[in-house]
């Protein structure tokens, strides 16, 4: 079968959405399918929105896909007869953020209109499409809500999932994830300050922030935690995640209200380590059990601190949960089998 | 430097203009740059145009336009290259590159961006003096 994935990019930025789209097309052609992939280039500026839109709607690969697959806004208005759609995000400022205080738009009457038409445009698209697929429960909730369409939850696994194993226990809970602002890097270096126990954090990760890399390295050093705290500051390879994924204690994913369950958290189930995170992390906690597979709790830094603590005095508990958070993988059928089985229905 | 290389492609198809850009892509890298491809789908020749101008390219230093319909992409530092047809039907790789806002007079390391350009011309034999027409 030729089949089209279709998404939008920023040029040069990398990760999980873009991660999505490729490590299909790897399976898709594994199952000897021809796949091309079109990424359109995407800006998020309010005054190209409705024109990139349109763009969309011009692209006619009805002639020469046997069915196109679309993933970010706006790839799903691309027309095509047997359009699939695995909706990953909407453009949250016009959905869920409207009356958030981080969005950075001014809520006049121009933008009120904007906001109307782009979910009339949404929901007219995505209603096209033969099957609409969501990345998690979150998304899935907040297409109901504001499209008022049904979706079936698809699980995005990672490439190779083989790559990660479980070698040892160390004193370590590892972050290994892009260090920005939300993604709450300090929470974890603030909750060192009140730990009673060895427990040791590395944070590893490259920033596109460099005033929240300062922060965070001043933040270590203010509390003399740099000999407990290990801030690797750069691109990890796949290889080395893996690596220090296996031989750690437990891992951490604190991410600000994410859309779904994030690699690092299925990384670290791969890898048979139970997740640290917390009440408002979003999709992750589709995932995550409080105290089976890991721990839920307040985004506080006392909160996390005692978490870290029994990880570190109960390791025997700690690795059972590891076992679990793998276990988790398979009941959430987070599996590439599946996801070809559910996309080629 | 963050350069994209654009082309327009037919979907399913790989082509020797392809396989080009490809090999472009491998060797932008190599030399220490952030390379990737943008492929336009060839649509409607009378929405091409206005579809391409409408793309708004952000976080990109350098746009290399591969062939005539993405020329027409919007930004401030464009090389556009420019084949030589007769070249191009015996396999050769020949052509002249036009720089828009980008001036070919000063190495630019992989780890800085450009900030003084202007425009003008040169002519490129094979791929290795693409490649240098492209990272001056």
């Amino acid at each position: 079968m030729k089949i089209a994935l279709c998404s939008s990019f920023v040029p040069f930025v990398l990760g999980g959405l873009r991660n999505i789209v490729d490590w299909l097309k790897i399976q898709l052609e594994d199952q000897g399918h021809q796949v091309e992939v079109l990424y359109i280039p995407q800006h998020d500026r309010s005054d190209l929105l409705i024109g990139q839109y349109a763009n969309n709607r011009l692209i006619d690969l009805a002639n020469q896909a046997d069915r196109i697959i679309c993933f970010r806004p706006f790839s799903y208005a691309i027309p095509h007869p047997h359009k699939i759609v695995w909706f990953i995000h909407h453009l949250r400022d016009y959905y869920d953020l409207w009356n958030h205080p981080s969005r950075d738009h001014p809520v006049s009457p121009e933008m009120q209109q904007l906001k109307n038409t782009l979910r009339e445009l949404d929901t007219a698209a995505l209603s096209e499409a033969k099957a609409l697929f969501t990345n998690s429960r979150i998304v899935a909730e907040r297409l109901r809500f504001f499209n008022g369409l049904d979706s079936e939850i698809l699980y995005p696994p990672i490439h190779q999932p083989a790559r990660f194993f479980c070698h040892s226990s160390n004193d370590e809970i590892v972050y290994v994830c892009r260090v920005q602002n939300h993604k709450r890097q300090h929470l974890l270096i603030e909750a060192m300050r009140h730990t009673k126990t060895p427990v040791r954090l590395r944070l590893c990760g490259k920033s596109g922030e460099e005033h929240y890399t300062t922060y965070l390295n001043n933040l270590i050093s203010k509390n003399q935690l740099t000999q407990r705290i290990t801030f690797e500051n750069r691109w990890i390879s796949e290889e080395e995640k893996a690596i220090i994924l296996s031989g750690c204690l437990a891992a951490a994913y604190l991410p600000l209200d994410e859309d779904s369950y994030g690699y690092p958290t299925l990384e670290a189930a791969h890898s048979e380590k139970p997740i640290i995170t917390t009440l408002d992390a979003g999709g992750v906690l589709e995932f995550v059990q409080d105290g089976r597979n890991g721990f839920i709790v307040p985004p506080d830094p006392i909160d996390l601190a005692a978490m870290m603590d029994q990880l570190y005095r109960k390791k025997q508990e700690t690795q059972t949960m590891g076992r679990e958070a793998l276990k988790r993988i398979d009941e959430l059928h987070i599996s590439w089998s599946h996801v070809l089985q559910r996309l080629l229905q | 430097m963050r350069i994209l290389l654009a082309k327009t492609i037919e979907p399913f198809l790989s082509t020797e203009s392809d396989r080009i850009a490809c090999d472009l892509i491998q060797a932008i890298q190599s030399a220490g740059h952030f390379c990737e491809g943008l492929r336009i789908p060839l649509i409607e020749a009378i929405a091409l145009s206005g579809f391409i101008r409408a793309l708004e390219l952000e976080n990109t230093d350098l746009l290399v336009c591969l062939d005539q319909p993405c020329h027409n992409l919007r930004h401030p530092a464009k090389v556009l290259v420019q084949w030589d047809d007769a070249a191009w039907k015996t396999g050769t790789i020949q052509g002249t590159i036009h720089y828009v806002g980008v001036v070919p007079t000063q190495s630019h390391p992989p780890d800085k961006t450009p900030t003084s350009w202007e425009s003008g011309t040169r002519r490129f034999g094979n791929r290795d003096e693409l490649l240098q027409c492209i990272l001056v």
